[in-house]
């Protein structure tokens, strides 16, 4: 994948922003995408900032949460372009059109290239180039 | 109202720099101008400050990792003290700048004395299917317990299994201690609209002439106490699934209690599906909550239950959407 995003130019990438084991996307014009790709199948979430069909949510005051089980996972703003992990014990996640920030680090005119991951973001911490892990991996294979 | 928080509903995954991320900052708001006190385990307090700890080392740790690393390519970097940049937060400081009434409780030895024995005798509120209870949630447990005991209706926020599994139920409901495991609850208990309620309110408002005409037993006056819980589906065709509960004054003496389905569009209502109907009398001095519900068949008996509106067809499905699909798959071959 060749794609331009928060000002990082992510070539040769399959996952261009991995939080956590969702891949987050985002179009020309910054609308948000967000692919889930964990326990057996790979299932849209939010297709350009709107909840992508056949997903339950809750519409909250800035945005919605996407609920899987009834457990509230995430919550993500339109308007601001904010991911905040609910369930999900990931550090809040920005895209504008001139950065990505994750929790407290921004991540400005970035180049990643031929690397399976852009930037990688886990409860533990966040990696610029990382290789997919291995569960993704065996997914995706 | 008190409301006593866990520490799973205060997580915040990154150091506190200016403010708690903006559901909290909104939730903390409301509570301050509704005048309800938030309660602070000290078990809340002490899990807060500790994260925070940890992403402030890290923080420090990055700027100095960073310093060093200008000044080994020899670009000048002034000296400047660390600790007047980056601040430690602590809970209580934060609560403090926001002017919210708040207490840090503390247990006792009561509570701990109590929490052990449900710990070692797997007493309820244990879940049957989780192998060992934590001390710490039951310590919590039994603190949000003794505080509604005392001091009247309080809100446990919290999304653990101990405090929200239905075994506690009956414990709960004796001691007015109502569970809340998001904001949104919490904003439902305490009688505020949330924007998904507010929605489904207004797609029933207007549908409210044909809400009134329908087999229902609804009179003039009638109208929507609350709308609880509201989930939402997209569909291809465009079409928005709700789900909720509704609770509606019948207009004499009477509170309706449903399941609630509808199909709508932004310029239109397709369905209306109307489940599992209850109905309770409304006495002088009741309190909402505390009504008790019976089947509507126990009381009036030709109420068709499920009940089915429809307004529109359904459209077929939509090009839109599947235009956007097809857009995203060009980006994820691109």
């Amino acid at each position: 994948m060749n794609l331009n995003m928060g000002s990082q130019c992510f070539r040769n990438v399959d996952i261009p922003l991995l939080w956590g084991s969702r891949a987050v996307i985002a179009d020309e014009s910054n609308k948000i995408s967000i692919i889930s790709i964990s326990k057996e199948k790979v299932q849209l979430e939010v297709l350009f900032d709107e909840p992508a069909p056949g997903i339950n949510y809750e519409i909250i005051a800035d945005g919605f949460k996407i609920i899987q089980d009834d457990e509230e996972l995430y919550s993500f703003n339109p308007s601001n372009h904010l991911l905040t992990g609910l369930s999900l014990k990931l550090p809040e996640c920005q895209i504008t059109a001139s950065n990505i920030r994750v929790g407290n680090s921004t991540f400005q005119g970035n180049i990643v290239m031929g690397s399976a991951v852009g930037i990688s973001v886990t409860e533990n911490g966040i990696g610029m180039g990382a290789s997919l892990p291995p569960e993704i991996a065996r997914l995706i294979q | 109202m008190k409301i006593i928080f866990n520490s799973d509903l205060l997580f915040v995954h990154h150091l506190v720099k200016e403010n708690l991320p903006k559901h909290l900052l909104d939730f903390f708001k409301k509570c301050k101008d509704d005048d309800h006190e938030i309660i602070l385990p000290l078990t809340t307090v002490l899990e807060f400050d500790k994260k925070q700890e940890e992403f402030y080392e890290k923080e420090k740790s990055e700027v100095q990792n960073a310093t060093i690393k200008l000044k080994s390519n020899g670009i000048e970097v002034n000296d400047f003290d660390i600790d007047s940049i980056i601040q430690k937060p602590t809970l209580v400081n934060i609560l403090t700048d926001l002017s919210v009434k708040f207490k840090v409780e503390e247990p006792t030895f009561e509570d701990f004395k109590n929490a052990h024995q449900k710990a070692c005798l797997h007493e309820i509120p244990h879940p049957p299917k989780k192998e060992s209870d934590e001390m710490r949630d039951l310590v919590i447990w039994e603190t949000a317990i003794r505080i509604s005991k005392v001091d009247g209706p309080a809100i446990l926020m919290s999304r653990d299994e101990v405090h929200f599994h239905h075994r506690g139920d009956s414990i709960a409901a004796d001691h007015s201690l109502i569970r809340c495991d998001s904001l949104e609850r919490a904003y439902e208990s305490l009688d505020i609209e949330t924007r998904g309620s507010k929605i489904v309110k207004e797609k029933l408002t207007e549908k409210w002439n044909d809400i009134l005409s329908s087999s229902l037993p609804l009179k003039e006056g009638a109208h929507i106490i609350s709308i609880k819980k509201p989930r939402f589906v997209n569909k291809m065709n465009g079409v928005i699934n709700s789900k909720s509960t509704a609770q509606i004054q019948t207009g004499d003496g009477k509170v309706l209690k449903f399941n609630l389905e509808i199909e709508f569009s932004p310029d239109k209502f397709y369905t209306m599906n109307i489940s599992k109907l209850l109905l309770a009398e409304l006495k002088r001095h009741d309190e909402i909550k505390t009504l008790e519900f019976k089947p509507i068949n126990h009381i009036v008996s030709d109420i068709p239950d499920p009940l089915t509106l429809n307004f529109s067809p359904v459209p077929s499905d939509s090009q839109e959407i599947q235009n956007k699909i097809n857009h995203l798959n060009y980006l994820l071959g691109g």
